[in-house]
C-alpha cells in the first residue's frame, strides 16, 4: 500500500517536473475569470457597458437631475410654454403640456431599465427552475411542462400581452411580471436541453451515486454548471424586452400616463409632427440606443461565455 | 364548448353582440395582404444579401450588412413606423415631392386602383420586413458559408465548375431551404410585428382590431383574435414544415 502511494507520488513529481520545465503550462485560471477577461477584451462590449451603466446612473438620478438640471418635475406643466424647440430654457425642448423633455426621458430610462433588468430576472429564475425540473426530472412531468411552454410560445406574444394588460393596469412592475408570464419559455427550453446534457454525465451520476437528494444535486451540481447558458439568454433578452416595453407603452397599454415612458412619449408625440419632429425624434433614439447597447452586449456575453456559439 | 369553439364560434363581441369570427374574417383579407408582402419582401431581399456577404466575407460590404442588421434588431418597429410617415409623407409632402400616404389601405375618395394600394401597402410592408430582413439575412448568410465548406461544394469546384455555377446549382438551394423553417418559426413574431405597424399605419387588420378592442375592453374580442392568430402560428409552422420535406428529399417524417 505505501509502496503504491510513493509511487503515484513519484508519477506525480515527475509529471510536475516536465510541465515546468520542458512545457510551461498556461496558468491555471477559472472558467469565470477566462470568460471575464475575454469580455473586457470585447471594446465594443465595454463601451456598450459603459454607457447602460451611465444611463443607469441617470435614472437613479433622475430627481438630481430634475431639480439641478433642468429645473421641472416630469409632471409639472407649463401652460405658457408649449412646444419649445431644443435649446433655450428646456436643453431638448418641451412636449405639448409644456413638460420638460429632458426630464421625461431621464424618468423614462427608470421605466426601461427596471422593466428590462426586472423581466429577465424574473424569467431566469422562472424559465431556470422550470427548465432544471423538466430536464432533470424528465418523464411525464418533463412532457407537461414542455408542451405548456409550446402553448405559450405559440401564441404571438403581443397579443398575449394585451389580453394581460387590458386585464390589469400596469405599472413597471406588474409589466415585468406580464412579459415575464410569456418569457420565461424561451429559457425554459434552453436549460432544459443543458440539464438533459448535464444529466448523464459522469459527474452527476457519481454525485447521485453518493446519495445526495434531488434539490441538493440541482442547486448545488446542475445550477452552476447551467448558469453560463443562463447567463447568456438573460443578457441576450434585456433588449428586446425593453422593445416590447416601448410598444406596449406605446400602443397605451403599458405604462400609464403621467408616469413618463419611452413608448409612451411617442405615442402623444405622434399626432404634433408636423410641427414638432424632435418629440418623436428624442424617445425613438433612447430606445435605440439602449437595445442596440443591450443586444451587442448580450452577444459579447455569449461570444465570452460560449464560444462554441460563436 | 370545445364543439362550439371547433365549429368557428368565438363567442360575441361585448360591444355590439355580433360573433367575433365575423369580426375577423372581415379584417383577415388586410392583415394577410400585409403580412404576406413583407414576408416576400424580407425573403426576396435576405436571400441575395446573405449569399452575397457570405461569399465576400470580411469584405466592407458584408461589414456594412452587419451593422445594418444589428441596428434592424434594435430599432422599435413603431418608431421606424412614425420615421417612415415623417419623411416619406410629412416632409416630402412639405418640400413638394412625391409623397406616400401615411395611413389606411386605399384612399378615402376614389382610391382602390392598383396604384393607389400599392402606395398604401409599400410603407407598412417595408416597416414590417425590415426586422426579418435583418434576421433571415444574418441566417442565410450563417447557412450559405456553412454550405460552402460542405464535400459536395469542393467536388463540383474538383470536376472543373466554376465558383459561380457551383454556387447557383449546390449552394444556394442546400443553404435557402432551413429558411422556410425558420420564416415559420418566426410566423407569431411577424403577426405581432403586423399589430404594431398596423396600429400605426392605420392598416384595418386583425391587429387593429385587437388593438381597437383592447382600447375599449372588448375581452371576448381579443380573447377571439388572439386564439385566432395562435391557430394561424400553428398551421403556419405545419406547412413550413411539410414544405421543409418537399424541398429537402433527405428528411422525410414517419
Amino acid at each position: 500500500m505505501s509502496e503504491f502511494v510513493t509511487g503515484v507520488e513519484e508519477m506525480a513529481g515527475a509529471a510536475g517536473a516536465v510541465g515546468t520545465t520542458a512545457f510551461p503550462t498556461r496558468p491555471s485560471r477559472s472558467y469565470w475569470r477566462e470568460s471575464a477577461d475575454r469580455l473586457w477584451g470585447n471594446r465594443v462590449a465595454v463601451l456598450c457597458a459603459v454607457y447602460i451603466v451611465l444611463l443607469a446612473i441617470a435614472a437613479l438620478a433622475a430627481p438630481l437631475i430634475s431639480r439641478y438640471v433642468t429645473h421641472s418635475d416630469a409632471t409639472s406643466q407649463d401652460l405658457t410654454r408649449l412646444f419649445q424647440a431644443p435649446g433655450g430654457g428646456h436643453l431638448l425642448g418641451t412636449d405639448e403640456l409644456g413638460r420638460d423633455t429632458l426630464t421625461r426621458l431621464v424618468y423614462g430610462a427608470q421605466v426601461s431599465l427596471t422593466v428590462g433588468f426586472l423581466t429577465a430576472a424574473l424569467s431566469l429564475v422562472v424559465g431556470g427552475t422550470v427548465g432544471m425540473v423538466a430536464g432533470y426530472l424528465g418523464g411525464w412531468l418533463d412532457t407537461l411542462l414542455m408542451r405548456l411552454v409550446d402553448v405559450i410560445l405559440s401564441i404571438p406574444a403581443i397579443f398575449l400581452f394585451i389580453l394581460l394588460s387590458t386585464l390589469l393596469r400596469p405599472n413597471a412592475v406588474t409589466l415585468s411580471f406580464i412579459i415575464a408570464f410569456v418569457g420565461w419559455g424561451n429559457v425554459g427550453r434552453l436549460v432544459r436541453a443543458e440539464a438533459l446534457s448535464l444529466r448523464s454525465r459522469e459527474f452527476i451520476v457519481a454525485t447521485r451515486s453518493i446519495g445526495a437528494g434531488t434539490v441538493r444535486l440541482i442547486a448545488r451540481h446542475l445550477v452552476p454548471n447551467a448558469l453560463p447558458v443562463m447567463i447568456v439568454a438573460a443578457s441576450l433578452a434585456v433588449g428586446q424586452i425593453i422593445l416590447v416595453e416601448s410598444a406596449l407603452s406605446f400602443l397605451g397599454l403599458g405604462i400609464q400616463p403621467p408616469t413618463p415612458s419611452w413608448g409612451n412619449m411617442l405615442s402623444y408625440a405622434q399626432q404634433y409632427y408636423y410641427h414638432s419632429a424632435w418629440l418623436v425624434v428624442f424617445p425613438g433614439v433612447m430606445i435605440f440606443l439602449v437595445v442596440l447597447a443591450a443586444s451587442l452586449l448580450g452577444n459579447a456575453v455569449r461570444d465570452a461565455f460560449d464560444p462554441r456559439l460563436r | 364548448m370545445s364543439g362550439i369553439f371547433l365549429h368557428g364560434d368565438f363567442g360575441r363581441s361585448l360591444r355590439d353582440g355580433t360573433p367575433v369570427i365575423q369580426h375577423i374574417l372581415v379584417r383577415l383579407p388586410a392583415s394577410l395582404e400585409l403580412t404576406v408582402t413583407a414576408i416576400l419582401i424580407g425573403v426576396a431581399l435576405s436571400i441575395p444579401l446573405g449569399v452575397v456577404s457570405a461569399l465576400r466575407r470580411g469584405s466592407r460590404s458584408d461589414n456594412l450588412l452587419t451593422g445594418v442588421s444589428v441596428a434592424g434588431f434594435a430599432v422599435p418597429q413603431f418608431w421606424m413606423g412614425l420615421m417612415a410617415i415623417l419623411l416619406f409623407s410629412v416632409t416630402f409632402k412639405s418640400w413638394g415631392l412625391p409623397w406616400l400616404p401615411s395611413g389606411g389601405q386605399q384612399s378615402t375618395i376614389g382610391g382602390g386602383d392598383p396604384l393607389d394600394l400599392l402606395a398604401h401597402l409599400f410603407l407598412p410592408a417595408t416597416v414590417l420586413s425590415f426586422v426579418y430582413l435583418s434576421i433571415w439575412s444574418r441566417f442565410v448568410r450563417s447557412s450559405t458559408l456553412e454550405v460552402l465548406s460542405q464535400d459536395y461544394m469542393r467536388t463540383a469546384r474538383a470536376k472543373g465548375m466554376t465558383e459561380r455555377r457551383a454556387v447557383y446549382v449546390h449552394a444556394l438551394r442546400n443553404s435557402i431551404v432551413p429558411l422556410v423553417t425558420l420564416v415559420g418559426l418566426e410566423l407569431p413574431g411577424v403577426l405581432a410585428g403586423g399589430l404594431v405597424v398596423e396600429t400605426v399605419f392605420s392598416w384595418p387588420g386583425v391587429g387593429l382590431l385587437t388593438y381597437e378592442s383592447a382600447k375599449s375592453y372588448d375581452f371576448t374580442m381579443v380573447m377571439g383574435t388572439t386564439t385566432f392568430v395562435a391557430l394561424a402560428v400553428v398551421l403556419g409552422n405545419l406547412i413550413a414544415d411539410i414544405l421543409y420535406a418537399v424541398l429537402d428529399p433527405r428528411i422525410r417524417y414517419r
